[in-house]
């Protein structure tokens, strides 16, 4: 059977700046992934050209064993959130409902499949309660929910999430990703989903494709996480502590001054609690 | 070609005036154009032209004078507009959107209340201005004003600089963004209607926008953008003055080309040729569908 | 005076029809204005059309052609631009080109103050039979556009890339908004004015939005206030003789006021009662 998502080869330049180079993998169905690396590694670009939505300058990506394509129903795709006005007149059931048919033409027809694939789609976020609420009087992680419920309506394959966890509290943060694991595991999908942080994902992700310096290193967390893989990528040494069941990656010191110490994200300052 | 027009032009006085209250205010706009650039307040800064012309219009209406009426509804606006805020750029648009429809629905009545009372011309010069009917005692004004501002300008520059790119880290450095803001909008207000006042408040969105978005084609840094700007504006404005001046032999029926036709046009197409051949400076990723 | 005096002149009921059709077109497309933002586009837009009909007048041309032609490559200009630059700094760029050139046709063409005020506030009592028809279909056509990328107008603004994985691009919807702006502009600019249709496009719209919860809902509220504005303002016009525009703005600045005092209110009571 055809891996749910694989890229071979894959190179992405912007002008004459290669984000990345000669990437090659595969994620299975039901397998949850998280993508990690410093800012600037590529990890939302990997994500986009995987959507479709970048095209790469070489290689190739395959969903289901079908090259990646426009009008995708096969991939459910929850960006990274936009500020939205507090009255937008917009509720998370009209949210929801534009990831089922929002790409069609005209007004949209209030048909009982309609309202029970949303309704659905609702519960497996548990955010039916917010159905008649306005999306943009909710708090992140219940619009958060609401954009995963969006991707997941179409019954996708494959769910890519960009920085989901971005400017969550930590309660929030854990339902995300236990939500995000539940339906990776659940419905089948294979999921993506990028992150500045490792710690939410431990024990939750089944891999992690870690992303730097244009290279990335990608298999269970305890093997990717370690000093000497790391340290290959970055092309210097890297430093991977371990206190109280969480981890910090620290890399740098190679410019004279001490790089910010993080959580598996050199470049991102206040990680720990 | 001869260009002996040119000195004949030079000789004439109204040209001459044109020349020096022009390319004042055109250097002005141009380092102020920066910051609308970095800040993202095109809207802004065009709404300022509109409020002005209200303000204008009201003037006339009471027989003060016009500048005044400019300056006074210029300065209010700004402050509305940076105190009504908004957490989105489409948000703050909105709210500059409703100063902006109130000012144009008073400049409709004021217009109209102008015509009644039979100053029709009043009106139009308001609206389209021409730096060729300037009255000559207000040139020195202009050039004090324009000079302020500059001042003004630099005082503000550092912190403002920092305050526009990451307001955050400016807080953190104890510099009072709300205030920096509030002083650059009006500076932006006063060079906004000198321009709408001098040369026609279409004038000032070309003035203000075109050269400093030229500008940024080449450079990330302000400062540079903004003295680039403003020259590249002062060179255009000259050339248009001179030009509008000369066209007055065009076209057989001997009309003279408003001078504001030739800055919008030259600052559109200066654009334009850096646009194709430069990138922005501040790149951004371009996105690719697939087919 | 008794306003509905004004019904006893053909002219006034084709301007009360002409108003009308313009009044749903704004109300309904300025939800969509309103939704992405776009508040500067739907400004300039109209001063763009100011121009065209200013050119219209000097060559002679049908002025709904001018505006219309005028609009159209704005609209197109706008949207080419932005691929490469800033928003914003595409609309003033284009918008004061626009404006240059509106200049030079009103210059040349030698033009009295009268033409160029009635092209800039509205002339509604002007409008014809023939012209009462023109609206109505430019207006219908305008509003299509709107409802056929309804969909793709909200999806593209809430989650862009989720969109653009269906199928659904930003650049499409942002064309088809200013397409529809231009068409409306076409239609407005007679009636309104060049620079009073953005209060028509804008006021009701965001009024509507404090107290709507659903688009339909919206788009709904954002047409009857419209409509409400549209009327009360021509009343106003015929009895006191001042511009319809100047009404126009006051009395969607009025519908805004109120509809975020009241959505305050409200607010501050589900709160109470949530607590």
């Amino acid at each position: 059977m055809n891996p749910a998502i694989s890229f071979r080869d894959l190179t992405v330049s912007y002008g004459s700046r290669t984000v990345f180079a000669h990437l090659t993998g595969e994620i299975r169905a039901g397998q949850f992934v998280g993508v990690l690396g410093p800012n600037g590694a590529g990890k939302s670009t990997l994500l986009k050209a995987i959507a479709g939505l970048v095209r790469p300058v070489a290689g190739a990506v395959e969903i289901d064993g079908k090259p990646v394509r426009r009008r995708n129903k096969a991939i459910g795709y929850v960006p990274q959130s936009v500020q939205l006005d507090e009255d937008v007149p917009l509720t998370g059931r009209d949210l929801v409902g534009l990831g089922l048919d929002g790409h069609r033409l005209g007004f949209p027809l209030p048909t009982k499949e309609r309202r029970e694939a949303i309704d659905a789609a609702l519960a497996q976020v548990n955010a039916l309660h917010l159905a008649d609420r306005r999306i943009g009087r909710l708090s992140g992680g219940e619009r958060q929910r609401l954009l995963i419920a969006q991707a997941v309506v179409s019954k996708p394959r494959v769910l890519l999430l960009d920085e989901p966890l971005n400017n969550l509290d930590l309660a929030s943060t854990h339902q995300v990703v236990e939500l995000v694991k539940r339906l990776a595991h659940e419905g089948q999908m294979a999921v993506l989903l990028v992150a500045h942080d490792v710690n939410p994902l431990i024990g939750r992700a089944d891999e992690i494709l870690y992303l730097a310096n244009g290279r990335m290193a990608k298999g269970a967390l305890d093997d990717v996480l370690r000093p000497e893989v790391l340290s290959g990528l970055y092309g210097y040494p890297v430093e991977v502590l371990r206190a109280g069941g969480r981890i910090i990656v620290a890399a740098g010191a190679m410019d004279g001054h001490a790089h910010a110490v993080s959580s598996a994200s050199p470049e991102a300052s206040v990680m720990l609690p | 070609m001869t260009l002996g027009w040119i000195g004949e032009a030079l000789a004439s006085a109204p040209v001459e005036h044109a020349l020096i209250a022009g390319t004042e205010i055109a250097f002005l706009s141009g380092l102020v154009g920066a910051f609308v650039m970095l800040r993202g307040q095109s809207f802004a800064g065009h709404v300022l032209t509109d409020v002005g012309t209200t303000g204008g219009a009201g003037a006339y209406l009471v027989g003060m004078n016009g500048w005044f009426g400019f300056l006074s509804f210029g300065v209010l606006a700004s402050v509305g507009m940076e105190l009504a805020g908004g957490r989105t750029r489409g948000e703050r648009d909105l709210a500059t959107g409703v100063v902006l429809s109130l000012a144009l629905g008073f400049g409709a009545l004021f217009l109209y209340l102008d015509a009644q009372l039979a100053h029709a011309n009043a009106s139009m010069a308001v609206l389209f201005g021409s730096l060729f009917t300037l009255d000559p005692a207000l040139v020195p004004w202009i050039s004090l004003t324009a000079a302020a501002c500059v001042v003004a300008m630099l005082l503000i520059w550092r912190p403002l600089a920092l305050a526009s790119v990451n307001p955050d880290l400016a807080r953190v450095r104890g510099v009072p963004v709300r205030a920096i803001s509030i002083a650059f909008m009006v500076v932006l207000a006063v060079a906004v209607e000198t321009d709408a006042l001098v040369a026609g408040s279409l004038l000032a969105t070309a003035l203000i926008v075109g050269p400093a978005a030229t500008a940024a084609r080449f450079t990330t840094s302000p400062l540079r953008a903004g003295l680039v700007g403003g020259l590249l504006g002062a060179l255009l404005v000259a050339a248009s003055v001179l030009l509008s001046y000369d066209s007055y032999t065009w076209l057989p029926q001997h009309t003279s080309w408003p001078v504001s036709f030739f800055v919008a046009a030259f600052t559109f197409f200066a654009y334009a040729i850096a646009a194709a051949t430069h990138r922005v400076a501040f790149q951004r990723r371009a996105e690719v569908e697939l087919p | 005076m008794n306003p509905f005096v004004m019904f006893a002149f053909p002219f006034a009921r084709h301007a009360f029809l002409a108003a009308s059709f313009v009044a749903v077109a704004a109300g309904w497309i300025g939800f969509y204005v309103v939704l992405r933002g776009t508040a500067f586009a739907a400004h300039a837009l109209p001063k763009i059309g100011f121009a065209g009909a200013s050119g219209a007048l000097l060559f002679g041309v049908n002025s709904l052609f001018g505006v219309s032609l005028y609009s159209a490559i704005a609209a197109l200009g706008i949207g080419a631009l932005a691929e490469r630059d800033r928003r914003d700094v595409a609309t003033a760029l284009v918008l004061a080109l626009g404006l240059g050139t509106g200049a030079l046709f009103l210059s040349l063409g030698n033009l009295y103050a009268a033409d160029a005020m009635s092209l800039l506030f509205g002339q509604v009592l002007g409008v014809s039979s023939s012209g009462v028809v023109e609206t109505a279909c430019v207006s219908a056509a305008a509003i299509a556009l709107v409802v056929a990328f309804h969909r793709v107008l909200l999806f593209t603004t809430v989650a862009r890339e989720a969109a653009l994985v269906r199928g659904a691009s930003n650049r499409t919807a942002d064309w088809a908004l200013l397409a529809s702006l231009g068409l409306a502009t076409s239609a407005m600019m007679p009636v309104v004015g060049a620079l009073l249709s953005f209060s028509l496009l804008v006021g009701p719209a965001l009024a509507a939005r404090h107290l709507a919860h659903r688009p339909w809902q919206a788009i709904v509220q954002s047409i009857a206030l419209s409509l409400v504005i549209t009327w009360l303002s021509l009343f106003l016009s015929f009895a006191l003789g001042w511009p319809v525009g100047f009404f126009v703005a006051c009395l969607s600045a009025l519908a805004y006021a109120a509809a975020r005092a009241i959505s305050r209110a409200l607010g501050r009571k589900t709160q109470a009662g949530a607590a």
